[in-house]
């Protein structure tokens, strides 16, 4: 058999509930890639020509990806939240939450009441994988199979340790120590009524993240260094999240981790990253981005809109709004910095209404564009934020931005001084 | 869904490293991006100055074309803004000698006969900027200089190369790309160790020019003269490598439309104000009208399809 077709034949046989001979699959794959079919449509249609597609494709949630179609998973409930959304102007009630297996955990939305709990296992067949958030979901429909296994959740004994830099989505199984830096109770509605959470931030030595526990332990105190086993990651808004749930060990260490906030990180080294939490850059605008400076708001959910024309709510009484979207840039990487109205507003030390008179007085509202150009192109800005990665590239969005002080003198010295030279040579 | 291609990196070259560099490279396709790499590994195909304007040109006169020069401590870099960077243009064109700006730029090479290679800067966005601005600028570039130079100082010393240098070099810190660069700077260059340190010694020079400002013990002229100044020759590079005539002769016909054609004489006219030689005119709009893209409502009228 052809070696590259092989691992295809392999993967239909697998799909299928009865034997097929390998030879006469390989030979009708052939055939139909003679006539140029796309592999993955020629799969799908030997599958179905054999009678199959109703036995889905088994993956590991770390192997699941968007666009996944009838795929089977086991996995456990970690979480899950009831919410209603309104399709087609009728409300309707979905669940959506986190399964999670020995490989990763992944976000999932069931489009019906199939009866989940935290803490099932449960094996489910007939599943979709859709975008959310630039991450794969695993989607329940109406043909999906949920069956709820009797075996318990199979942690593996020893977790996979990792430093609080190194989180990334999907994780499961997670060992850290960090201190908790901050920590508060939030109450969150729950499939089961309310529920209380705690929400904080933890950090090591020169990282911070974001965590929410789904208990409620003494041990998680502010000030606190602590180690958390089984805990599991999960993005929030393109930033790593620590999840410690009923499944998690905490305990409280003798030791103290003190954090030493970054004075700032290089961009080239925060975009490799896929998110991050509370970061301080500074690099040189070198670009504004077209949709900065003066625009307008629909004022039933602030979308950017034209001509007065929300997608969503039709023709509206438009609100004027202020924002810079920029290109900033320190020589090792680049990044998109979002600056929202109040920050546009303080760095460009003029208010909306002072903006409406610029963009009147010479008839367009890319006056004021070209009025943040001229005063920011190439200057020198830092900001703070959280950093995500998404669709257009990474983005910066600022809850501070301000100018450093000059020290250009001291740094000359202390330059030279790293490049072997000390005074008067 | 396909991904957008990351933004490429401004690089922070100085003068002195950007006129040295004679290598240029290009990879894939027509699409895909070119680069100048410079003896430290920069594969660079942009890059962010922050200088002297010390002269502007009009280099020719009937086409909006300007050439300009600015300094840093270390040498000059050359910026040409035509027809295309408009802005640009009308940037330099407006602008008093001496001034201080900032630049955001393509990496452009000029070769005007084989084996000869000009390093130019393309500039996407000029802005006025001050002495701090400088300064700072001057330090930012001398350290990401400096660490460079480590790099492939390194490199050299450890007699490494192929796969094992690549790889030693990402374990140092180096992008792969900047590895990639490294590698084709160090088979490229000869000499590179006595450029490596020729570099140094400027850097250390634009580092002084700063301190000497807020140290007093430390004193530091400007260069007598800049070494292998590199004359641009009177030979124009082409600056519109993107958009022939004939695109451009499009758009002209399209914006000065209004629903019923334009005459022919105000398309040359507006063809010629942009810079467009006649014979181009008359083969775009022939090309045009054969083509199919634009035809004549009536006699010496011409409209866009």
């Amino acid at each position: 058999m052809d070696i590259e077709i092989a691992p295809h034949v392999d993967e239909i046989r697998k799909a299928l509930a009865i034997e097929i001979d390998s030879d006469k699959l390989a030979a009708d794959l052939k055939r139909l890639l003679e006539f140029r079919v796309p592999v993955e449509e020629a799969k799908r249609s030997l599958i179905k020509k054999y009678g199959g597609g109703e036995k889905s494709i088994a993956k590991k949630l770390k192997d699941i990806a968007i666009g996944d179609l009838n795929i089977e998973v086991t996995a456990h409930i970690l979480e899950i939240t009831k919410r209603i959304i309104t399709v087609k102007k009728a409300e309707k009630t979905i669940f959506s939450g986190i399964l999670g297996d020995e490989t990763a955990a992944r976000s999932f939305t069931a489009w019906n009441d199939l009866g989940l709990n935290v803490g099932d296992h449960v094996n489910i067949s007939q599943a979709y994988v859709r975008n959310w958030e630039d991450r794969p979901e695993v989607n329940l429909g109406n043909r999906s199979k949920v069956i709820k296994l009797s075996t318990k959740i199979d942690i593996a004994p020893t977790g996979i340790k990792k430093k609080i830099s190194d989180l990334r989505d999907g994780d499961v199984n997670v060992e850290s120590v960090f201190t908790v830096l901050k920590v508060e109770f939030h109450e969150i509605n729950t499939k089961d009524g309310i529920k209380n959470i705690l929400n904080g931030i933890a950090a090591d030595h020169n990282t911070k993240v974001p965590f929410t526990s789904w208990i409620l332990v003494p041990e998680i105190a502010t000030g606190n260094t602590i180690e958390v086993k089984n805990a599991y990651v999960r993005s929030f808004r393109g930033v790593p999240t620590l999840h410690i749930n009923e499944n998690s060990k905490v305990t409280k260490l003798e030791m103290n981790i003190q954090y030493n906030e970054p004075e700032k990180v290089m961009i080239g080294d925060i975009i490799e990253k896929e998110g991050a939490f509370d970061t301080i850059i500074e690099g040189n605008i070198l670009s504004i981005r077209p949709g900065s400076g003066l625009i307008s708001r629909c004022p039933e959910c602030s979308r950017v809109i034209q001509k007065s024309v929300c997608r969503v709510h039709g023709k509206v009484d438009e609100k004027t709004d202020m924002r810079i979207k920029a290109i900033i840039d320190d020589g090792t990487g680049s990044l998109t910095l979002v600056l929202n109205s109040e920050l546009t507003q303080k760095i460009m030390g003029i208010t909306v209404d002072r903006s409406k008179e610029i963009a009147k007085a010479a008839m367009s509202q890319k006056a004021v564009e070209d009025e943040i150009k001229r005063k920011l192109l190439g200057k020198i800005l830092a900001a703070r934020g959280n950093m995500s990665r998404g669709e257009y590239g990474v983005t910066l969005v600022a809850t501070k931005v301000w100018e450093s002080p000059e020290r250009n003198g001291e740094r000359a010295l202390e330059l030279l001084k790293r490049a072997g030279y000390g005074k008067n040579t | 869904m396909e991904k957008i291609l990351d933004r490429e990196v401004a690089w922070r070259i100085f003068a002195y490293e950007y006129n040295r560099s004679n290598l240029y490279v290009s990879e894939g396709d027509d699409r895909a991006p070119n680069y100048i790499v410079t003896p430290t590994g920069v594969k660079c195909n942009r890059l962010f100055i922050t200088g002297v304007v010390t002269e502007v040109e009009n280099i020719k006169a009937d086409n909006n074309l300007w050439r300009a020069r600015i300094a840093d401590p270390t040498g000059v870099f050359t910026v040409y803004a035509g027809q295309y960077q408009s802005e640009a243009a009308i940037f330099l064109s407006e602008l008093i000698v001496p001034a201080y700006v900032a630049v955001v730029g393509k990496a452009r090479k000029f070769e005007p006969e084989e084996g000869s290679i000009y390093t130019l800067v393309r500039p996407e966005e000029m802005n006025k900027a001050d002495e701090k601005q400088r300064d700072r600028w001057v330090l930012d570039t001398a350290e990401r200089s400096l660490e460079r130079i480590s790099l492939v100082e390194e490199a050299l010393r450890s007699g490494a190369s192929g796969n094992d240098l690549r790889e030693q070099l990402v374990t140092k810190g180096a992008t792969p790309v900047h590895a990639d660069g490294i590698l084709r700077a160090i088979e490229h260059y000869r000499n590179l160790e006595s450029i490596l340190q020729e570099l140094k010694h400027m850097i250390i020079h634009a580092i002084k020019t700063v301190a000497s400002d807020h140290d007093a013990n430390i004193t530091e002229k400007p260069l007598d003269k800049i070494t292998e100044e590199i004359e641009p020759p009177e030979k124009v590079p082409d600056v519109t490598p993107e958009q022939g005539p004939k695109e451009a002769i499009a758009e002209i016909i399209e914006r000065l439309d209004t629903g019923k054609g334009t005459s022919y004489a105000s398309i040359v006219d507006a063809a010629l104000a942009a810079g467009i030689d006649g014979a181009s005119i008359e083969t775009g709009i022939k090309e045009l009208m054969s083509e199919g893209r634009c035809y004549e409502p009536k006699i010496g009228h011409l409209r866009k399809v």
